[in-house]
């Protein structure tokens, strides 16, 4: 049984962690929830010995231990799984779950020794992986599994799961809820890190709160409310319940055309992800959500467009042929907001300062003969700043000390207000950001699409295609495999449709097929 | 060409490569657990240098060989501390290494013998006469390299470390202290090299000896994807390339004479033309040169 | 204020690389100290001292300005040195094969030919980077390679001064001497290129600074996924930043042919290509820093030439030494940052914090 003592942990002079002191209970399934920045990572790498704390204790079987690195935390029966997989992607499955702990015959690796031991521990065939496959070519669920094969390997007693779901299909998450209440059966004791909440009062025994590093409530779940669980979290109460409910579509808004169409589009094969013979099309003024495991080709539909990566086929922007010439700045000029996946490397210069970053991508309009008109920028930005709330001391702080919050007010700021976008692409808009953010942005892209800015909605979440998205597309392998209406949002449907199973368009849809029936010539 | 001149020709690969393929050889260790090395050339010439010295203030082969080693691994041990500690850009660093080599050598070199370039000659009984033995000796790294790479703990370790540094250190591994050894088993790889070049090729050290061997090597290693056979092949060509340049110079091709400053460089145009057509982007270990965060 | 925290703290580097050098001087059983009298009144005992570093210093501000522009765009430009002796032959052959051209024209025209040269010679790294993905310090490295071989030929084979007793070309048209500049010592080799690099580095912090075309460098080094996204052609930055480099460093060669010694000589770069490597690293990049640093390292190279007869075992080698330790200093400043973060800065927070809590009680 691990307990923790007035467990503190302090970067500098920032307080990640203060005076956490809990008794994680054997045998039972945990759900340790917070925003973004709570301490729950600290918390993880603490018990994990992935960090040293700065002060505190911890104890297990009442036995203080110190520990010095992750070998000392799985010498004592923990293990950990990482939100971003800690995998060698050139290596094979078995050798990624044995390494660190490989069994040797006279120097040589006795890679079938490992495979029966494990086997030996596995409760039945339902964790079995391609074993001697490289994890380069295994799907994101046969590596989550690989992820928990390293803890069933070293026969781990205390798995921490770190939002083990963000990557899984609803079916998967299903197969997975059935795994950890085996595991609970097995005698495993497990703590799941999560923001979502559903998940929680699905699964989980017990729950505690971290807000801000402290530990604010520890409880029993099944006597525990929604709304007393996400006040605990940000310690107020939410406008919505949750996830904003989609407003009515008005009359007005029945699109007259399309913003965008891809018609019949490949990009270079052989690459995760590569899109192959893909054909869809955003109504103006429409929300249309993509779903998605991730690799699916997501990335590729936006590169296509941004034209950063070669495609066949055609793609029709705004009423205009971008299959040949076109240049990415042309196209972002026509009016295409773009808010990408990953911030830190797409969307925002680290380094750079805040005005700075709020000009990227239209700084001609801040020139005078080459050089910057610095007045313009610091009129201008100011008050993009303050009509979006951006959160900062001074435009010319880096933007790096902004909260990843802020930070993505400001990309949205930058692209909303620093272009007149007719068409704006949000890929994971709301991942890493607080729970009052996101309700901020959901609204934002309302108010979008209510003055006729047509929306590609790219997310993991399927709660916020469910909510936001007038229209569902749902990609597999490179492939439309099911198109959904607002009318007909199942989320069983969906989530077969994710994992490859072809659904049935509704009867009343446009001509194009969901399962890749395609025509080269552009409607 | 007579069979006498192939097989003139083909030693003379052989004997060509073996620098090559034993700074290549150091470098892959370094490199495949994620630390990226262009001081080869620094390797060379350290041990070169010191072999030759020791050999010639000992009398003894024996302690040229072991003062040649020592200096490699005092080399790769400085540099290892500096770039997994330092945490700076390894290729940078590497870059220093190979100045501190240019720098230091020559006032070791004075300080010693008091004459700045090249270590006294040594005498015949003083050198290693038979290269093929060196040769051999590479041979044997070809396969004990693939062997390490595809079975053992240590190979395996290695791979993941230049990958996925966080996978090891989720399992327990401590990734700084595997990449020490690594780059420092390397050095010592790389030390038999610079050890060939002066106590075998040549007959004591002379200023800049390695001539810029470090670079094809790691030429050889990128054509080569960083697998052992493959870059082994790889020096190979490079050395017959270099064979070839040694026999033109002098000799008119087609009535004309090239001179010889110009055939010197054909190794190195070769192996640009060679980086430019092959037309892999060969993926260097993912994790070269970038830094676990903290 | 953050100017003179960098200063500081490159100086404080400075002396860590010379002290790290020195103790190999000591360790060879050399007296650090005499070392350090011959490096210090060999640069600055007199004007002529002081003229003759300057001297040295200008190809260095070149090399420096151009390996710096370089990394502002995440790119390592190893290949100065070979930049340098491509823009050489091309300013030499120029001046032999149009002597008669006057003198307006002449000097305008000879910068250009190295600047162009230099330029094209780093481009083509620029290009293999792009097109093939080859890493750019393997190709400029080679390419250094073959610009010696080049060069050699030119001085040695197709412009040799039959007469000479060195290995050095016929000398250029008197049109493309610089002179000396006459309020220091005018028998010192000091000349007017200073004043071409002076302007150079103005115009590199200018653009830096103040320009768009900089931001756009400099973004497409830093934050490349950002720079795709916003439509910036990431190649053709690549490309363009390579020839800047290059052509800087062809430029270095030109106070050497045209304002000292007229003519080419075999050698003629003397490794200036990559002093500017330490040059950029020591001066963070950044114009003033380049400038600064290049009149210390221009200190260092006269002062050194002394060393290999006023001592018995050091040469002037040592200016290499001091430059690999302060390079291997600067790179680990990132380590050195960390360690003070995460161990020393905690153990004195919690050494002086009990003390100020005890205190209070």
């Amino acid at each position: 049984m691990i307990e923790s003592k007035n467990l503190s942990k302090s970067f500098g002079s920032t307080q990640a962690l203060s005076d956490f002191s809990l008794k994680f209970e054997e045998h039972k399934i945990h759900a340790v929830l917070g925003e973004n920045g709570a301490g729950k990572s600290t918390l993880m790498k603490l018990l994990f010995g992935l960090l040293k704390p700065t002060s505190g204790e911890i104890f297990i079987d009442a036995k203080k231990v110190e520990f010095q690195n992750s070998l000392d935390a799985i010498a004592e029966g923990i293990g950990m799984v990482q939100q971003h997989f800690c995998l060698v992607e050139s290596l094979s499955a078995i050798d990624n779950i044995i390494l660190g702990a490989e069994p040797c015959k006279n120097l040589v690796l006795d890679r079938d020794n490992a495979l029966q031991e494990l086997k030996a521990k596995l409760p039945d065939k339902s964790l079995h992986v391609p074993w001697h496959q490289k994890v380069s070519e295994l799907s994101v669920g046969y590596r989550q599994r690989i992820e928990i094969l390293k803890l069933m390997y070293r026969e781990s007693k205390f798995l921490i799961l770190d939002e083990p779901t963000a990557v899984l299909t609803p079916q998967e998450i299903k197969s997975f809820f059935a795994l950890l209440l085996r595991l609970k059966e097995m005698g495993r004791t497990i703590v799941l890190i999560t923001h979502k909440l559903n998940e929680v009062f699905a699964v989980c025994d017990q729950y505690h709160v971290l807000r801000s590093g402290n530990l604010i409530a520890s409880g029993e779940v099944a006597s525990a409310t929604h709304s007393q669980l996400v006040k605990f979290m940000i310690g107020r109460d939410l406008q919505n319940t949750g996830l904003s409910q989609a407003p009515a579509l008005s009359n007005d808004s029945s699109p007259s055309s399309k913003a965008l169409v891809f018609a019949g589009v490949s990009t270079e094969q052989g690459v995760r992800g590569a899109l192959k013979n893909i054909s869809l099309h955003v109504m103006k003024g429409e929300i249309l959500g993509v779903a998605g495991v991730e690799g699916s080709g997501q990335t590729k539909l936006i590169e296509a467009l941004l034209r950063i990566c070669s495609f066949e086929g055609r793609i029709k922007f705004l009423d205009y042929d971008i299959s040949n010439e076109s240049r990415t700045k042309e196209i972002r000029d026509m009016g295409l907001a773009l808010i990408p996946e990953d911030r830190h490397t797409q969307a925002i210069w680290l380094e750079e300062s805040c005005a700075k970053n709020f000009i990227i991508g239209i700084e001609e309009n801040f020139q005078k003969n080459y050089f910057f008109d610095e007045e313009k920028i610091h009129a201008q930005t100011s008050s993009w700043q303050k009509e979006f709330s951006v959160k900062l001391q001074s435009l010319s702080q880096s933007i790096s000390s902004l909260s990843g919050g802020n930070q993505q007010k400001l990309v949205f700021a930058r692209e909303i207000l620093g272009r007149e976008p007719k068409f704006i692409i949000c890929h994971q808009p709301t991942r890493g950001v607080d729970l009052g953010a996101i309700e901020k942005i959901h609204a934002e892209i309302f108010r979008l699409r209510n003055s006729g800015v047509s929306c590609l909605l790219i997310s993991s979440e399927l709660d916020e295609l469910v909510s936001l998205s007038d229209r569902i597309y749902v990609l597999y392998d490179g492939k439309i495999s099911g198109e959904f209406k607002r009318s007909d949002f199942s989320r069983d449907d969906i989530g077969r449709a994710m994992m490859g199973v072809t659904v049935e368009p509704s009867a009343g849809l446009s001509n194009e097929g969901s399962n890749g029936e395609t025509s080269g010539a552009l409607p | 060409m007579s069979p006498n001149e192939i097989y003139d020709f083909i030693l003379s690969v052989a004997r060509l490569g073996v620098p090559l393929i034993f700074a290549a050889y150091g470098g892959m260790l370094s490199e495949r657990s994620g630390v990226a090395n262009i001081a080869l050339e620094a390797y060379l010439l350290f041990s070169a240098f010191a072999a030759a010295a020791a050999t010639s203030i000992f009398a003894s082969l024996w302690m040229g060989v072991l003062f040649g080693l020592l200096a490699a691994a005092l080399v790769g041990v400085l540099f290892a501390v500096v770039c997994v500690y330092g945490r700076g850009d390894q290729v940078v660093i590497g870059m220093a290494f190979n100045l501190l080599a240019a720098g230091s050598i020559p006032i070791f070199n004075k300080a010693l013998f008091s004459i700045t370039g090249s270590t006294p000659a040594l005498p015949m009984q003083l050198r290693m006469t038979e290269p093929l033995i060196f040769f051999g000796l590479a041979l044997v790294f070809v396969l004990f390299l693939e062997f390490l790479f595809r079975k053992t703990k240590h190979g395996l370790r290695i791979t993941a470390c230049g990958e996925n540094p966080m996978a090891l250190m989720t399992q327990g591994v401590s990734y700084k202290k595997l990449r020490l050894r690594a780059v420092v088993e390397g050095s010592l790889i790389a030390g038999l090299g610079g050890i060939y070049l002066s106590l075998c090729q040549g007959s004591g050290y002379a200023r800049d000896m390695a001539a810029g061997r470090g670079f094809i090597a790691l030429a050889a290693l990128i054509l080569g994807a960083w697998r052992p056979l493959p870059t082994f092949l790889a020096c190979l060509f490079f050395a017959a390339t270099d064979a070839v340049q040694i026999q033109l110079q002098g000799k008119a091709i087609a009535g004309v004479l090239i001179p010889n400053s110009l055939i010197q460089i054909s190794p190195y145009v070769v192996t640009l033309i060679l980086l430019v057509f092959s037309s892999r982007r060969v993926l260097a270990p993912q994790a070269i040169n970038k830094q676990v965060s903290e | 204020m953050k100017f003179f925290i960098s200063l500081l703290s490159s100086l404080f580097i400075l002396s860590l690389g010379i002290l790290l050098a020195l103790t190999l001087v000591a360790f060879i059983g050399e007296s650090p100290l005499l070392v350090l009298k011959i490096l210090i009144s060999g640069s600055l005992g007199g004007t002529r001292e002081i003229a003759n570093s300057l001297f040295y210093a200008t190809p260095f501000i070149f090399t420096g300005l151009s390996v710096a522009w370089a990394f502002q765009v995440g790119l390592f430009n190893v290949g100065a040195e070979g930049q340098m002796l491509m823009g050489g032959i091309a300013v030499t052959s120029l001046g032999i094969l149009l002597p008669d051209l006057s003198p307006v024209v002449a000097i305008p025209l000879a910068f250009f030919v190295a600047f162009l040269i230099g330029g094209l010679w780093g481009a083509i790294a620029g290009w293999v980077k792009v097109a093939r993905g080859a890493h750019e310090v393997l190709v400029t490295i080679l390419l250094n390679f073959v610009a010696f071989g080049a060069s050699s030929f030119f001085i040695l084979n197709v412009f040799r001064n039959p007469e000479s007793q060195n290995p050095e070309t016929f000398e250029i048209g008197p049109h493309y001497f610089l002179s000396s500049l006459s309020f220091f010592d005018p028998s010192s080799p000091l000349n007017q290129m200073i004043y071409v690099a002076i302007f150079c580095a103005l115009v590199f912090s200018m653009v830096f600074r103040k320009t768009i075309l900089g931001f756009y460098q400099r973004m497409s080094g830093a934050a490349p996924g950002v720079a795709l996204r916003s439509g910036i052609f990431i190649d053709r930055q690549i490309i363009f930043a390579m020839f800047i480099s290059g052509g800087l460093a062809g430029l270095a060669s030109c106070g050497t042919i045209m304002g000292y010694a007229h003519k080419a000589r075999e050698g003629f770069a003397n490794g200036a290509g990559f002093i500017g490597i330490a040059v950029a690293l020591l001066g963070r990049n950044r114009a003033s820093g380049v400038v600064l640093s290049a009149i210390l390292f221009g200190a260092l190279a006269k002062g050194s030439l002394d060393l290999d007869l006023d001592t018995q075992f050091v040469t002037r080698d040592l200016a290499l030494v001091i430059q690999a330790c302060i390079v291997i200093v600067v790179a680990s400043q990132p380590g050195i940052e960390l360690f003070y973060r995460n161990v020393l800065q905690p153990r004195l927070l919690a050494k002086y914090f009990t003390k100020y809590a005890e205190s209070k009680k």
